[in-house]
């Protein structure tokens, strides 16, 4: 028995060891690194010395203007993203689990726009919310709506919710689909002969039911949003003037254009802590609402 | 079985290691890497390495991206396993800063037709061989702007305003941050009765530009082109292009490489390339955009080999035909003819020949500030009505000063 356990370890660890080798050269190694690169100063040139500053790095994040306002952009923009990709995530769920006709095609025009890279994703965007945008503006009238939403700082913060809440509603869609298709048939006739409208159904038995699939959605929503790049640099690349660069686009600035190698490093490590910050609090606040039948 | 398992560990740990080991190739030493950014010379550089394979055996190849992603790629590169032999930086604060990475290239036959003005030298040595001469300015359509319109500032202002009623756009820019800043604003830098001497005395701390009378001009068009031209940040490049090209656009701020784009569209209107007269200004601004530098840190062999590539692009009868008739460059080195060059390109070469030019001051300017700092005020200036010319010259003075201080 014993040495049967212990092949079983072994088989264990062959099978993970190919991920975690992966991994660790990958993530955890570059990771250790950088934590180092925070304390120099240097320009990235390998033959250019790098110089010890200690915590100077991590001073100088404190004063640093644009880095508070790039904070400040990213927290508005993942709020208003989460929220509108897990809103219109569930109801595209609810959708598509009722009795349409239409369901299997539905399902795979609202999963389409996540086979789509972010990249691209924001150029064709870039182009509707401009020119387009402008063009219906004028030959409709209706300015108030339709005008160039990039040039106006909170509409284009409100421009990049829109794209990501297009790319990735349909993806927490899937995670929905499969939360609400595991909530028992009985309970939900149960409710209906006890005479429970289609609300209070959704409210007091589906939404407590898919809790788990609300904490992944979350979860994977609020992470992606704050680390968002591709989308920020191929729709307003940051502007108009700096209202919509958010964290990454500022670290990625600070290293490569301005050439601060471990400041930019120093900034990447206080991403890291916050986002670890944020996700895992939201993640022990959803697990506290999870029902088991 | 712990025996076996450990074994088996330490099997699996070190397998990549053998792996790559076995794999890693001896580099190939007469090959060359060049790295470079100019799309527009793209296919025909493909050509001309090809026929330089031909002739010498050495084989070429070309890395490329484009403009405003080349300084962070060009990084990357050189701190990857196989790095770029030739590649190119602007004189000034880019090349300092890579000094370590430049090879004493003197020793090359080109050298011999570079003019000191021209040259590229650190520490005393030659570094560099200047691509071309580029210049820009008031690319103008010679049917909608008169010469006497660009005489005196004031002319140059009530053209502007007259334009607007008899074409689309009467100066066009582009949202590309050189387009939209970078080249406009060295106009005021660069019209200074001493450049050198007034930067060195601002950078010292104490002079605003707002007190200049250079920027107050320079102001003063800012907020015209606001409230009489297109909004910038609508168009690009290429759209910019094609307004002038037909004819929507009376005058662009652009330079002569877009040159290329106006054949696309078989222009047959007459253009010319004129000073943006601030303060009376009727200088173009022209000089090197990038040298061809070589990287120190390949093989000798290698370094060789590439100083073999400038020489022959430079000084043989099929190179230089590459560069004036393929490239479309004005040539930056005295050994090649400039008699068949487009209209604007002959502007320049005229005006580099008369010596009656602006420098390019932003090469001083703190590395990279144009796209971190001053494209995002620029888009600011021109999405806020309220902005006055006056307060967008002091957010810019105050950006170049806060990079000064770092």
């Amino acid at each position: 028995m014993v040495t049967n356990r212990k092949r079983e370890r072994l088989l264990f660890f062959l099978f993970v060891f190919p991920a975690l080798f992966a991994f660790i050269i990958v993530v955890i190694v570059p990771f250790i690194i950088g934590i180092g690169y925070s304390f120099v100063e240097w320009d990235g040139l390998a033959m250019n010395p790098a110089k010890f500053v200690g915590l100077q790095n991590f001073k100088a994040l404190f004063s640093d203007a644009r880095f508070g306002q790039s904070a400040l952009h990213t927290l508005i923009f993942t709020v208003m993203a989460v929220l509108c990709i897990n809103v219109l995530g569930l109801a595209l769920a609810l959708l598509v689990t009722s009795k349409l006709k239409v369901n299997t095609i539905a399902r795979t025009m609202f999963f389409m726009p996540n086979l789509i890279g972010g990249l691209i994703l924001g150029y064709i965007w870039k182009f509707i919310l401009s020119d387009a945008f402008k063009a219906i503006g004028e030959s409709t009238g209706l300015t108030g709506l339709f005008f160039n939403w990039l040039l106006v700082p909170n509409a284009a913060l409100a421009a990049l919710v829109v794209v990501i809440t297009w790319q990735m509603a349909g993806y927490v869609m899937i995670i929905y689909i499969t939360g609400i298709q595991a909530v028992p048939d009985e309970v939900m006739e149960a409710a209906t002969i006890d005479g429970a409208g289609a609300w209070r159904k959704f409210f007091s038995i589906e939404l407590p039911l898919i809790m788990p699939s609300v904490t992944i959605c979350t979860f994977y929503s609020l992470s992606n949003c704050f680390k968002i790049y591709d989308i920020n640099l191929s729709l307003t690349g940051g502007g108009p003037g700096t209202s919509t660069e958010m964290f990454a686009m500022n670290i990625f600035n600070e290293i490569f254009s301005y050439n601060n190698y471990g400041y930019g490093q120093a900034k990447a490590i206080m991403f890291f802590l916050l986002i670890a910050a944020v996700t895992i609090t939201q993640v022990a606040f959803t697990k506290k609402r999870e029902v088991q039948l | 079985m712990k025996k076996i398992a450990v074994v088996l560990l330490v099997a699996l740990m070190t397998m990549p290691l053998f792996a790559s080991g076995s794999a890693e190739k001896k580099a190939d030493e007469t090959k060359i890497i060049i790295f470079q950014s100019k799309v527009e010379i793209t296919d025909s550089l493909e050509r001309a390495a090809e026929d330089f394979t031909a002739e010498t055996g050495i084989k070429v190849e070309i890395w490329e991206t484009t403009g405003d992603d080349y300084r962070a790629q060009l990084r990357l590169k050189l701190a990857g396993d196989e790095v770029p032999t030739l590649f190119s930086v602007s004189k000034g604060a880019e090349a300092d800063m890579f000094k370590a990475y430049l090879a004493d290239i003197g020793s090359g036959a080109v050298q011999q037709y570079i003019a000191d003005s021209m040259a590229l030298k650190i520490d005393g040595k030659s570094v560099g061989v200047p691509y071309s001469v580029e210049g820009f300015g008031l690319v103008v359509d010679d049917a909608l702007v008169k010469d006497s319109d660009l005489a005196s500032q004031e002319a140059f202002f009530n053209a502007i305003k007259s334009l607007k009623g008899k074409v689309s756009n009467p100066l066009g820019l582009s949202q590309e941050s050189y387009f939209l800043i970078g080249h406009l604003l060295n106009t005021p830098f660069a019209i200074m009765d001493d450049p050198d001497a007034f930067r060195a005395s601002y950078e010292q701390g104490g002079v605003r530009l707002a007190d200049q009378k250079e920027f107050q001009a320079f102001a003063q068009l800012m907020e015209l082109i606001r409230s009489y031209c297109v909004n910038p940040m609508e168009i690009n490049y290429d759209r910019s292009c094609g307004d002038f090209a037909t004819g929507k656009t009376a005058m662009i701020h652009q330079g002569n490489w877009c040159y290329g784009m106006f054949k696309d569209y078989s222009v047959s209107f007459d253009m010319s390339l004129k000073g943006v007269p601030l303060l009376g200004n009727q200088k173009i601004s022209v000089s090197v955009p990038y040298y061809w530098v070589v990287n120190s840190q390949v093989p000798a062999a290698q370094q060789e080999a590439a100083i073999k590539f400038l020489d022959w692009l430079y000084t043989s009868d099929k190179g230089m035909d590459y560069i004036v008739n393929q490239f479309g460059f004005v040539p930056a080195t005295s050994n090649i003819p400039t008699d068949s060059l487009d209209p604007l390109s002959a502007d320049v070469a005229k005006a580099a020949g008369a010596g009656n030019t602006l420098p390019w001051t932003f090469n001083d300017w703190p590395m990279n500030i144009i796209d971190t700092d001053f494209a995002p005020i620029t888009q600011e200036f021109f999405t806020t009505p309220s902005m006055s010319g006056i307060d967008f010259v002091n957010r810019i003075d105050n950006a170049y000063q806060s990079r000064l201080k770092k």
